[in-house]
């Protein structure tokens, strides 16, 4: 930590105080998501290996451990093609945008009680209201692309996204009924005093976990990119770089909402022994790990199945669940 | 480019077309379908084949009846043995070949192993369709073990080619009894965890029931065969109903089901693999010794000169009815040959049964009925 | 009425049948006839009546002496081993009447056979290629087809197509 205060310290030498903290933790976060996004990638590839009686990547580096990062040595070598009748600016524009909103989100996440990017007081409607934007930039890549495929998986992504976000937010108003607060820091301290909220509000962690398997596009609610029917779904015509933005932005979606379900109901940096922000992320893997797990066991849904599945079951339920928790609250104490 | 492909004015203005193939993750093979969409519902569906037209019947009319035999299983390569078999068959039927007990029993033992990689290759790959990755991986590592044993035998993986006429050119080993065995105690132990995998799945089950139902009616108008007509209820097997070869001497089941959607077609294929281990285990009970071939050498062009007549021969493939037209003019070389593919029919019924349903739908019900490209274009 | 017998006889009776213009005897079937052309099509409602299902259509360029195409059809059954051979006797030029109207499948053989041989079919909705590439104006399945098999790209072979045709906007996608 001194070395980060120093570094700081002499960044704001020239730049001042505010900028300097920001840069350096724009910075941090982003070497630690580009990390991530490879440790989860060989992760991802690794699992599917074992769960399907296999051994996933074995040839580059020792287990198969850098595959990930030829995969982006490969990824960055491809030729970038732009086809001739898109909608140039859009289409150039989607897969920047759509890393973002994600990158605001993880600086919000409190990593442990002292240290965090930011400090809101209304955290998770941030996070919420900013995680929600994704979708446009999926929606702009699929519009611009001029392809039916991918026109096709921008919508099914829009009214995907659409559905699921209630749920989310029902699950996650009803854990800021039980603290009182939608000030992360606080959510998580609160959690010190009692118990983790996924003992209070089991449905409501069921609830969120569906609904951030939806909103990372993950199966079985791969439906903007369901490779058997779409072909690529809203990314079909990006190659190369382009395309590992979107890829990228995937996973670091899955690395946030998997983060902010820890911080919700796990408990965030609680733990004993190991420091706060180690416990946070063993907590966040525990919770894509299951997202991978999810993923590689079932197969997916049709699209007005997971409509009807969201409309008619999972809001209701979320509804009922925050009715009840209200309820106690302010009728039991 | 082409007549099924409807101009901008003919177009009504609130359905679109989109062009399915063939190049597409699901279409199986080089199949395009032109499909006119409204929203994501189906309108129209038209499916555009030939790309992998090879002219095997031109081919047929310029080779000897031996020089054919290879081409057989290049057209559903995933039913390889019965094609050949069928072949033979058809040509030993038309010159009046004797096949010896051991031959008759040994191609039944190959052709149900045959059977039973194709419907383990589909489960995986149907699930593969309905988006679901792991089972591939499952059936695909059980069918390997019936590639390595049926590989002893042909000395191929997928495009065998062991029918001679009058037998089969190589003998079943002495410890193949044994070793088909091992393999086939190792699918009875796995039927209970397809089954948990697949059926248990509240997911697949959902993909299913209810979608792609064909009435008999239009089983009977496009001649649907095979699995896709046994789920629809009718216990129509060619191996049951105009018995050939060795069949006639197993016991075993036609699995049929009355729903007659997706669902109902992988229940019957699971059942029917369970009725080819009941058959094959029976035919190595009563795998008779003897030769395997009658003579070697029948097929040479010298020696095999067909009576003039026309030949009709059918018989139950992996995907259903297989039939080959067989006209002989007293030459060397058939006159003319007709394949009658399952998979034709249960394609072509897809113009009826499709519309009204959804885009995710089509991949689901064109992956139930199990169609293989190569032998539609032939 | 279901067994193959009965139906020939039917078929018969009614004077659809015609005398075998060749000697040429078929087996693999129940029973065989050969039906006139002007009747095929009431021959396959009854036999679609009888429960028959349509099973295959090939066609064969007899070049001796005639020169004609003989339509070999056949119908089964699902319930009992009975399957109905019908042949029909064609001059080369002279329409068939289609059957795309009573099975629906026969739509595809009917256009298979038109692009193979050049067998015209009255009354089919679609008269066009189904495995040959469209615009292809040889009949590869003929006897008289003897040039080797030209490629796609050998355009001597095949019609022009129209240069619009090629980038069709609205089909790519």
């Amino acid at each position: 930590m001194t070395l980060l205060t120093g570094l700081r310290d002499w960044i704001a030498g020239f730049l001042g105080e505010f900028l300097a903290t920001w840069l350096l933790g724009a910075a941090l976060i982003m070497t630690f998501l580009a990390f991530n996004v490879l440790f989860l990638v060989l992760a991802e590839r690794k699992l599917a290996g074992h769960f399907q009686r296999r051994v996933g990547p074995m040839e580059v580096g020792p287990h198969g451990s850098l595959q990930s990062i030829a995969d982006m040595i490969k990824l960055l070598g491809k030729q970038i093609l732009t086809p001739v009748a898109t909608d140039r600016f859009v289409y150039l524009l989607a897969p920047l945008m759509v890393f973002l909103p994600t990158l605001c989100v993880a600086s919000l996440i409190p990593l442990t009680g002292a240290e965090a990017f930011a400090n809101q007081p209304y955290g998770l409607l941030v996070i919420i209201a900013l995680s929600g934007v994704t979708v446009l930039s999926i929606f702009m890549a699929g519009w611009s692309s001029n392809n039916k495929y991918a026109v096709l998986g921008g919508m099914r992504s829009v009214s995907q996204v659409i559905a699921y976000e209630i749920p989310v937010l029902l699950a996650a108003l009803s854990v800021v009924m039980i603290a009182q607060t939608t000030n992360l820091r606080q959510i998580v301290e609160a959690q010190a005093n009692t118990h983790w909220y996924v003992l209070y509000q089991p449905i409501a962690a069921l609830l969120f976990f569906i609904g951030i398997t939806a909103e990372t596009n993950r199966a079985p609610f791969d439906i903007p990119e369901a490779e058997s029917e779409l072909v690529g779904g809203f990314h079909t015509e990006y190659s190369g770089m382009r395309f590992a933005m979107f890829f990228f932005a995937e996973y670091t979606n899955m690395l946030v909402l998997g983060a902010l379900g820890a911080t919700l109901f796990l408990g965030g940096w609680l733990g004993p022994w190991l420091p706060g922000p180690v416990w946070l992320l063993l907590k966040t893997y525990a919770v894509i790990f299951v997202l991978i797990w999810v993923r590689w066991t079932f197969p997916r849904l049709r699209f007005d199945q997971l409509m009807s599945f969201a409309w008619k079951l999972l809001i209701p339920v979320a509804l009922l669940n925050l009715v009840i928790t209200a309820i106690l609250v302010h009728g039991v104490g | 480019m082409t007549a099924q492909t409807p101009t901008l004015t003919a177009e009504p203005l609130d359905t679109y077309t989109l062009n399915m193939g063939p190049q597409h993750p699901s279409t199986h093979g080089v199949l395009r379908l032109v499909l006119t969409l409204r929203g994501e519902k189906l309108v129209h569906v038209d499916p555009v084949i030939g790309y992998g037209h090879r002219g095997h019947e031109k081919m047929a009319e310029n080779r000897t009846y031996a020089q054919f035999l290879p081409n057989t299983s290049r057209q559903d390569y995933l039913s390889g043995v019965i094609y050949n078999n069928a072949w033979c068959e058809a040509v030993e039927k038309l010159a009046g070949i004797p096949v010896p007990e051991r031959a008759l029993v040994a191609r039944v033992i190959l052709a149900e192993f045959n059977r039973l990689a194709s419907h383990l290759m589909w489960i995986g790959a149907y699930l593969l369709d309905l988006g679901g990755w792991t089972p591939q991986l499952y059936t695909w590592d059980d069918r390997e073990a019936i590639l390595f044993l049926l590989e002893s035998v042909t000395g191929s993986r997928l495009t065998y080619c062991t029918g001679r006429f009058g037998g089969l050119s190589r003998d079943l080993d002495a410890d193949f009894p044994a070793r088909a065995r091992v393999v086939l105690k190792k699918l009875k132990d796995r039927w209970q965890e397809y089954e948990d995998l697949v059926e248990g799945n509240v997911i697949f089950v959902q993909r299913t029931r209810g979608v792609g139902i064909f009435t008999k009616e239009q089983c009977q108008s496009y001649g649907v065969t095979g699995s896709s007509l046994r789920a629809a209820g009718v216990a129509y097997d060619v191996r049951k109903v105009e018995p050939y070869g060795a069949y006639p001497r197993f016991q075993f089941d036609i699995p049929t089901r009355p729903e007659s959607d997706a669902f109902a077609r992988y229940w019957v294929r699971v059942q029917e693999m369970k009725q080819s281990v009941r058959i094959i285990e029976q035919a190595l009970e009563q795998l008779p010794d003897g030769p395997i071939l009658t003579e070697r050498g029948l097929g040479s062009k010298k020696r095999l000169k067909l009576p003039v007549g026309t030949q009709y021969y059918a018989v139950e493939a992996a995907r259903g009815a297989y039939g080959i037209l067989l006209v002989s003019e007293g030459g060397t070389e058939p006159y003319r040959a007709k394949f009658r593919v399952p998979s034709y029919a249960n394609l072509a019924v897809m113009q009826d049964v499709m519309p009204g349903y959804m885009v995710a739908d089509l991949v689901g019900i064109l992956g139930s009925i199990d169609v293989i490209i190569p032998e539609i274009d032939r | 009425m279901a067994a193959p017998a009965e139906l020939v006889r039917l078929l018969d009776e009614r004077g659809w049948t015609a005398e075998p213009p060749t000697a040429h005897p078929m087996s693999g079937v129940s029973e065989s006839r050969w039906v006139l052309p002007e009747h095929l099509v009431a021959a396959a409602r009854a036999l679609k009546e009888a429960g028959y299902f349509y099973e295959s259509l090939t066609c064969v360029d007899r070049l001796d002496p005639q020169g004609a195409f003989e339509l070999v059809l056949t119908f089964a059954r699902w319930d009992a081993p009975a399957r109905i051979g019908v042949r029909v006797w064609t001059p080369k030029d002279t329409p068939v009447p289609s059957l795309a109207g009573v099975f629906g499948i026969a739509e595809w053989n009917e256009r298979e056979a038109w692009e193979l041989f050049g067998v015209e079919f009255s009354g089919h909705p679609k008269l066009r290629w189904l495995l040959l590439p469209d615009g292809t104006e040889f009949r590869p399945l003929l006897k008289s087809f003897t040039a080797p098999p030209p490629s796609i790209y050998d355009d001597s072979l095949t019609a022009p197509a129209s240069p619009d045709d090629r980038t069709d906007p609205d089909t790519h996608g």
